[in-house]
């Protein structure tokens, strides 16, 4: 698993490459969550995620719940289609927000 | 040219035979130290064979024990030592135990040393310099404590620790009762092999610690594992003209996965099957609290309000209700309503954590076949008549325990007799092969079209299909199956 994080004016860009699953999972919440400082801006850019158990919808939750509570913004993007129907299936899709491309996700954070 | 060359022979005479005796000198010497160093390096070489052979032993086993006494028998042999003994020690000095050369000493005698602290002597030096002691007369050398009554006079004495960095494990001492018998070449020999033994002790020391927790930690998760079965149902329960059945394959020793029949006090059948996030432990506790919180709400949880009003609110039909019995529909609701108070139970309970749970649960009334269900968030479940998939039956809401207060839709469908209601989770569909391939929805739906005797033999198809997929790659995720037929 890899993770990026660049700052592209005020929005962290945040970009994961490879599966997020119950081994990786932990590790990647650790350095997402202390973004969300107040009124935080986050893309989290997944082009690059193959494959995301739930144990990885349970780090999105997460990440969701400390961006909300600190009153900021949590963009998802390039979500793939598997990603996409287990995430519509579980209703996560009607909680967060989500873009096709890079551009997309920083458009609606700006 | 001749004549000086004659002349310095002649002349330099004396000089040339001295420095001919040096260079023998110095090849007997490089040959004798060429043979140490054979001599070395054999009696490395049978050490090591010997040592190599114990890796991944703990200290305790006999395998260990029996290669330690056979290393210093070696030791005993190579050095011409009349007598030999190797201490393991706790950092304190004291003996944890005593192995001695050529099993001269009884058990008995073994055990009355462990326990008692090198402090004095040869032994006692040796463990506080940390360094190799040689004694070459006991009688010239004060490290020497003679002690009375002593049957065997010792003059020559060899005592090397066992090092490992700072971490003294052991002191091998080797005895002879005529003076000048163990050389300085003999002394390094023995400090070598101390190295490798102490490599060998730690190793067998790691190795019992990790094996010692290792084992600690799997009674435990055999504990969890049991009281988690205890979580699912003794018995599936079987109403009159039904047959339930279900399988369970947890990936690890404990699992979120989990499914539940019972009888609801309205008369009615609950079934569960449920997938709570993420593995291990963590999932298992909430799987417990999930099981037991939709078993209790369901047969407790009271509707308030208008029953005109409640119903109308709560149409799992656009526009009506499918049961013909009123009182049915408003005791499948009431149940129901199990879900979103689970729902929220965790949600604001336990938010820090974010767990939630995909989970089915129907109820059903086993005189008419009605079904009154909630999927939150779980996989399709289908209903299979005689050609085949009939119904889907999809999420009807979010995952249970994600936020609070949302709203689950209720759906109600008719089984048919004949008709089969399968459950799974997504450890079927995600069942990985050794090339890392899903075992796909694909392949669960053409096992789902050909028609099944019973429900055990549809679920007893999938599974060998399934395992048979999976062959020898690891499984990753819990596999469950819950399987309903109206059978009249």
């Amino acid at each position: 698993m890899e993770i990026t994080i660049k700052n592209l004016k005020d929005i962290k860009v945040v970009k994961l490459v490879g599966d997020v699953d119950a081994s990786t999972a932990p590790s990647v919440q650790q350095q997402l969550v202390p973004l969300a400082e107040l009124n935080s801006k986050i893309l989290l850019d997944m082009t690059q995620v193959p494959y995301m158990s739930s144990a990885g919808l349970r780090m999105l939750l997460t990440l969701y719940r400390q961006t909300s509570a600190k009153d900021g913004k949590l963009v998802l993007v390039g979500l793939s289609e598997d990603l996409q129907d287990t995430m519509s299936v579980t209703g996560f899709l009607d909680f967060f927000t989500t873009g096709t491309t890079l551009e997309e996700g920083l458009a609606v954070l700006n | 040219m001749q004549t000086n060359f004659k002349g310095k022979i002649m002349g330099d005479r004396h000089p040339f035979k001295e420095q001919l005796i040096e260079e023998i000198k110095s090849l007997r010497q490089e040959v004798t130290a060429l043979k140490n160093e054979k001599a070395a390096f054999e009696v490395q070489r049978k050490l090591l064979e010997n040592l190599v052979d114990t890796e991944g032993f703990s200290v305790e086993t006999e395998v260990l024990k029996v290669s330690l006494q056979k290393t210093l028998d070696l030791a005993t042999e190579l050095t011409q030592a009349e007598k030999g003994s190797l201490f393991l020690l706790e950092p304190s000095g004291k003996i944890v135990d005593a192995i001695l050369s050529r099993s001269e000493v009884t058990p008995k005698q073994t055990a009355k040393l462990i326990g008692t602290v090198l402090d004095k002597g040869l032994a006692g030096w040796v463990i506080r310099h940390r360094q190799v002691g040689l004694i070459a007369d006991t009688e010239k050398d004060s490290r020497w404590l003679t002690l009375p009554d002593q049957p065997y006079t010792v003059r020559s004495a060899l005592a090397v620790p066992i090092l490992r960095g700072e971490k003294l494990l052991g002191i091998i001492t080797l005895l002879h009762s005529q003076p000048d018998r163990f050389s300085l070449q003999i002394a390094e020999q023995m400090r070598l092999t101390a190295d490798q033994m102490a490599l060998v002790l730690e190793n067998a020391r790691l190795y019992s610690k990790l094996d010692k927790y290792s084992k600690a930690l799997d009674a435990e998760l055999e504990t969890g594992r049991q009281i988690q079965i205890d979580f699912l149902p003794y018995e599936i329960y079987q109403p009159a003209n039904w047959q339930i059945d279900a399988r369970f394959y947890p990936a690890r020793q404990v699992s979120g996965d989990f499914y539940d029949t019972f009888f609801l006090p309205s008369d009615n059948v609950g079934l569960v099957i449920a997938d709570v996030c993420d593995k291990g432990v963590g999932a298992a506790l909430f799987m417990a609290l999930m099981r037991s919180l939709i078993r209790v709400f369901s047969s407790q949880a009271k509707l308030q309000g208008r029953t005109s009003t409640i119903l109308e609110e709560n149409q799992p039909v656009p526009g009506s209700w499918l049961g013909q019995s009123m009182l049915t529909n408003l005791s499948h609701l009431e149940a129901l309503q199990a879900v979103s108070l689970t729902n929220n139970y965790v949600a604001q309970n336990h938010w820090q954590l974010s767990m939630f749970a995909t989970l089915f649960f129907g109820v059903l009334d086993p005189v008419t076949g009605l079904l009154t269900y909630i999927n939150g968030g779980h996989e399709p479940l289908f209903i299979l008549g005689n050609s085949g998939i009939k119904n889907t039956l999809k999420a009807t809401g979010p995952a249970v325990g994600m936020m609070p207060n949302v709203k689950f839709a209720i759906k109600q469908i008719q089984l048919e007799p004949g008709d089969i209601l399968i459950g799974y989770t997504d450890g079927v569909t995600e069942g990985k092969n050794p090339d890392g391939e899903l075992f796909t929805n694909k392949r669960l739906i053409s096992l789902l079209e050909q028609p099944a005797a019973s429900v055990s033999q549809l679920l007893d198809r999938i599974k060998t299909n399934l395992f048979d997929y999976i062959a020898d790659a690891p499984q990753f995720d819990d596999i469950t199956m819950l399987a309903v037929q109206r059978v009249f």
